[in-house]
């Protein structure tokens, strides 16, 4: 049930089999969504696990913000199913800023050149598509997400 | 107006025993008439990142009976809100909340009940279903002096499991707790059972 | 990781004469890209584990039927993620009996290989959480046990002798159940009790 993640001298533990479940509740419909098969945000050259361990916890940090402020956030649907899966999602992700905050506050969340250029390329392929296809995307992608804590 | 006649329901709490949430509330009384209630709920997320919107209940929209079971809208480990409100034809009543957040945290974890079996020389153990937030932590041991205590990880009730090769005419003891790694908690350790494995099978 | 696309065929047509086409696309590329066996084909199914092969990416299929002159638009899969959604077959299991015991020892399934003499890549490479949970079927008494080991091999011992014991092997990885297939179901008789059939002689 529980995922011990390490980022560099940050480790905490996520209820990630459960946010995998929800998010295989969602999958289906929400990738449907995405037209733009060409495109994708999280690519593997920003993978989480390929980063500099002592830069992984703020980079983390940048993504779990990504997600609870733009992606979240913004995600409309009218299937209440779908919108209480991703309520699920949000309130756990927000669960794990809360955990990475004790982190933070005690100096070990370094936020180096690696994790701000990793973040900063993430987000323009999130701006080069149009709001909701944005948000939709992000969603979709989830499980890339998802692999890169596993592989954390 | 028509929503203020009809009384908002009253005394909501949520009972929680093994990860099972239940929110319960006072009825409405309309006497020879069927109030019906709907149940919405909103976690931290919504209260701080969306404006505290409101997100109805997996099975509780518009049931006339004063409860609702709210497990699979308590999906993550953090502070959650419920309202509900009275519906009696085209009236509503107000929405009534919560007078403390709930977090699944919170909730009862009772001792595992355990079933204790023998194939031959092996021990054999099985565990109440509870659902897939569980695993048993069993701890047991050989009742000898200076014995070893030994633990293993049931990872699911509800099956058979081995749990020991016992020694013929040995007594071994078992007792077990549950655990449920999402809230980081554990059950008290259950009442402990001892066997007794057979003699060696007479020669012939 | 034996990546198979199937479809069913045009209602209408009968199948008859209809040859299907199909194309794959790895998730955030441009193109779409042929596969070379799978042109104007008249099965409904496309081996694309070597299009697959590396499980870490996501991907499309997508087949178009043609009929004489005739085609219909294409129809695309799902994005299919291999890594999470492959099944895992069950272990290669091999039982010895003994006297009152049985040894079992397991071989963890392969990856698909490209070509056969490639070497193989176990599963437990890939999912390095990946147990297997053994049953144990003790026919005379009726009973039935289970048992979770992670390694490769396993001893039974103190069990009956001269007795039908039954076994199956599920593997078995945390998280989303993959409902993997278990082993054939193998059945093994211990051996004689030898010391009773001294004293009986």
């Amino acid at each position: 049930g529980l995922k011990r993640l390490h980022l560099g001298n940050c480790v905490l533990s996520m209820n990630y089999q459960e946010m995998r479940n929800e998010f295989l509740e969602i999958k289906g419909y929400v990738q449907a969504e995405d037209g733009n098969l060409d495109k994708r945000i999280l690519k593997s050259s920003e993978a989480l696990q390929d980063t500099k361990p002592t830069e992984r916890c703020c980079f983390f940090r940048h993504l779990l913000r990504f997600y609870l402020d733009r992606v979240f956030k913004n995600y409309q649907t009218t299937n209440h199913h779908i919108r209480r899966k991703v309520s699920s999602l949000a309130n756990s992700f927000l669960g794990i800023k809360k955990e990475l905050r004790l982190c933070h506050d005690h100096m070990i969340c370094h936020c180096g050149e690696e994790a701000k250029k990793k973040y900063t390329q993430i987000l323009s392929h999130f701006e080069e598509l149009d709001a909701q296809t944005a948000v939709v995307k992000a969603l979709g992608e989830l499980d890339i997400l998802l692999r890169w804590i596993e592989k954390t | 107006d028509a929503a203020a006649i009809l009384p908002a329901p009253l005394d909501l709490s949520v009972h929680s025993i093994n990860m099972k949430h239940i929110l319960t509330w006072s009825p409405v009384i309309v006497p020879g008439k069927i109030v019906n209630y709907s149940v919405e709920y909103q976690g931290e997320y919504e209260r701080y990142y969306t404006s505290s919107t409101w997100i109805p209940s997996s099975w509780c929209s518009s049931i006339s009976t004063p409860e609702c079971n709210v497990t699979d809208d308590i999906t993550a480990t953090v502070a959650y809100n419920f309202r509900v409100r009275a519906t009696l034809g085209n009236q509503s009543s107000a929405w009534s909340t919560l007078k403390e957040l709930f977090n699944r945290n919170s909730t009862i974890l009772t001792s595992p009940r355990m079933k204790m079996s023998k194939d031959g020389y092996h021990l054999i153990v099985e565990f109440e279903d509870l659902g897939p937030y569980f695993e048993f932590n069993v701890t047991y041991w050989r009742k000898s002096p200076n014995s070893q205590v030994l633990y293993k990880i049931v990872r699911e009730g509800g099956s058979l499991v081995h749990l020991e090769t016992m020694e013929a005419g040995a007594e071994y003891c078992v007792k077990a707790q549950t655990i449920v790694e999402v809230i980081e908690r554990s059950s008290a350790f259950n009442q402990v059972e001892c066997v007794i494995a057979q003699d060696e099978s007479p020669l012939l | 990781m034996n990546n198979i696309l199937r479809w069913n065929s045009p209602e209408g047509l009968g199948g008859a004469g209809v040859v299907y086409t199909v194309q794959y696309l790895i998730y955030g590329q441009k193109k779409w890209l042929n596969k070379s066996e799978c042109r104007n084909m008249n099965i409904t199914s496309c081996d694309l584990s070597c299009e697959t092969y590396d499980y870490e990416e996501q991907y499309y299929g997508r087949v178009k039927a043609i009929w004489g002159k005739d085609c219909s638009k294409w129809v695309e899969t799902e994005r299919f993620n291999p890594w999470s959604e492959t099944q895992i077959g069950p272990p290669v299991v091999a039982l010895t009996p003994g006297e009152k015991s049985i040894s079992v020892i397991l071989t963890a399934p392969e990856k698909w290989k490209i070509n056969p003499e490639d070497t193989s890549v176990s599963m437990h490479q890939i999912y390095p959480s990946l147990k297997y949970n053994v049953s144990i079927y003790n026919t005379k008494a009726n009973k039935k046990w289970y048992k979770f080991v992670t390694n490769h091999t396993l001893e039974l011992p103190q069990l009956e002798s001269n007795t039908l014991y039954c076994v199956s092997v599920q593997s078995y990885v945390l998280g989303p159940l993959r409902n993997s297939k278990p082993s054939e179901k193998q059945c093994i008789t211990t051996l004689k009790d030898q010391t009773s059939e001294l004293k009986v002689k």
